[in-house]
């Protein structure tokens, strides 16, 4: 069990109000808090050793370089990487999954090829591919749910035998970031590879809130982002096996990605930098490694079990508000989400976006919209809904909170 | 609870007024105005029809799907602009509209409130206010 008055202690948003009732944050599928020891990372830096890495000579580069770089050692090790080359600094999971389609996926996928995804996605991990297809002449397939909504495994088995040798690429998040379910990765990798297609994890979800293992899984790609677990925005992480990631043209180019330029050719640098071009976000790639320490400390299982314990309070409390009616699986194939509305008869009752509003006004941050899904919410036929997402921070009272508002939401609306 | 759900706009909302479409009406004379606008952030749909006659709107309906910010304010301009001239109605603006509904709506839904007065304007003047927020 977590010890969650004193993480509470240690998140200085926390103890503030918001139209003067205590905050009751649920948001964290969007973003998470970020501890005083994040915050503190990020000042440290510009005050005590700002310099660019990787080139000055001087004292206040060298520290800046082994800060940052150590950064890279704290998520390779996270992630269990077979080494922190391995470890790509991006902006987040969209720009991770984009480099691939535009790097690896332009030179490995052609006309007649496909790539399998889910109807399950976020939007960053099915426009990349729908650009990627449109240019290249491929084609583009998508798991379906059974009714809980799980992923139909039994669907992809006929997708890849269908297909075959023509899938290049299988690309699913690890959790949904709407309806909770938690993915068997390391079956789907396994599938994927035995018809010789690479697999992808958007791990956007995953990585924050479940022990990730890249080794145990078998993955190829696994993307993520850094303000979701505890670290700043504007950091996230591109992890590829050492060949795949030899293997890659560059994607962008200039400083730190080269080995030696001349005027008509260049020779590219070495895995990771050769995808680091500029001047990176140090203080930010600082700062996440905090963060990876700060979850490290608590321990993932631990995260991962604090999260089930309070979805499964929160699927039992909710059972008792009327209308109330919850997408996603049961636990334990469910992590900390909870995504709802309130209906009747196939109707909406509240909007989400009025829901949203008036949890607002009782002090409680949720979700309300698509939730960068629109093809999941036109599969269960709503134009949004509203979720509740939990972190390490969250407890059982702030779940009875949240009941309450949604009984007085209905009182306020006249539904009986 | 809430200075954003008032009175005024919680009852437009649960008991709307106009809603539906223009009666077809085969010896009225005038013109008739339509404008259907859509907002794909939260899927909020509605349509404002409306027939001037005599220099003035004689009927005005609204219908749709969406939440209760942008349906009570549909009900509401149906009212307000009822019984005015089209040049009347050239200063309801974003602001006027906005006054007309009572409630404090939030930064964050001002797209909902105005979704309405934004089919309403290019219905009636062809503008094209969806950019305003």
């Amino acid at each position: 069990m977590l010890d969650v008055d004193r993480i509470r202690a240690d998140f200085p948003i926390l103890k503030r109000q918001v139209h003067g009732k205590p905050l009751v944050y649920l948001d964290n599928a969007a973003t998470s808090q970020k501890p005083e020891v994040v915050i503190q990372a990020l000042t440290d830096y510009y005050r005590q050793y700002n310099a660019n890495i990787h080139r000055g000579v001087h004292t206040l580069a060298e520290e800046a370089t082994a800060a940052y770089e150590n950064a890279r050692r704290k998520v390779g090790r996270f992630i269990n990487a077979y080494s922190p080359r391995e470890v790509v600094f991006v902006r987040n999971t969209t720009e991770a999954i984009n480099m691939v389609a535009l790097t690896w996926g332009r030179a490995h996928v052609r006309e007649g090829d496909v790539i399998v995804l889910s109807v399950m996605e976020h939007h960053s991990n099915l426009v990349p591919w729908q650009l990627l297809a449109q240019s290249a002449g491929a084609q583009l397939e998508f798991v379906e749910l059974d009714p809980q909504g799980h992923l139909d495994l039994e669907h992809l088995r006929r997708l890849l035998d269908t297909h075959g040798e023509r899938v290049k690429l299988v690309a699913m998040s690890g959790m949904s970031n709407v309806l909770g379910t938690i993915n068997p990765v390391a079956e789907i990798a396994a599938l994927a590879h035995a018809v010789g297609a690479l697999f992808l994890v958007d791990s956007a979800q995953s990585v924050p809130h479940l022990p990730v293992d890249v080794q145990a899984i078998g993955c190829d790609f696994l993307a993520f982002s850094g303000h979701k677990m505890l670290g700043p925005t504007g950091i996230g992480v591109l992890w590829a096996r050492k060949e795949v990631l030899q293997a890659m043209p560059p994607f962008m180019g200039g400083g730190e990605m080269i080995k030696r330029v001349r005027l008509r050719e260049s020779e590219w640098n070495d895995i990771p930098h050769k995808f680091e071009a500029g001047t990176p976000n140090v203080a930010h790639g600082i700062g996440l490694g905090v963060a990876v320490d700060y979850l490290t400390g608590i321990g993932m299982e631990n995260v991962k079990a604090h999260e089930q314990s309070l979805a499964g309070y929160a699927l039992e409390r909710l059972a008792a508000v009327p209308n109330l009616h919850i997408y996603g699986p049961p636990c334990p194939d469910r992590g900390g989400v909870i995504t709802f509305n309130l209906m009747r008869g196939g109707e909406l009752l509240i909007h989400p976006h009025d829901l949203a509003s008036i949890l607002d006004q009782e002090g409680i941050a949720i979700r309300a919209g698509h939730h960068c899904a629109e093809p999941l919410m036109d599969y269960y036929g709503v134009p949004a809904t509203a979720r509740a997402s939990f972190y390490i921070y969250n407890t059982e009272e702030e779940v009875d909170r949240l009941a309450e508002a949604l009984l007085r939401a209905q009182d306020l609306f006249g539904i009986s | 609870m809430s200075e954003m759900y008032t009175e005024r706009l919680l009852d437009h909302y649960l008991h709307p007024r106009n809603r539906g479409s223009l009666p077809r009406h085969l010896d009225e004379g005038g013109s008739v105005f339509v404008a259907e606008e859509y907002n794909p952030l939260c899927g909020d749909r509605v349509r404002i029809e409306f027939r001037v006659q005599n220099g003035q709107v004689a009927e005005a309906y609204f219908d749709g799907r969406g939440c209760a910010v942008c349906l009570g304010a549909a009900s509401i301009l149906t009212e307000v602009i009822h019984g005015k001239s089209l040049d009347e109605l050239r200063s309801l603006g974003r602001s006027e509209f906005l006054a007309e509904l009572q409630s404090s709506i939030r930064p964050a839904r001002l797209k909902c409130a105005l979704l309405p007065w934004i089919a309403f304007r290019r219905a009636a003047y062809g503008e094209d206010q969806s950019g305003e927020e």
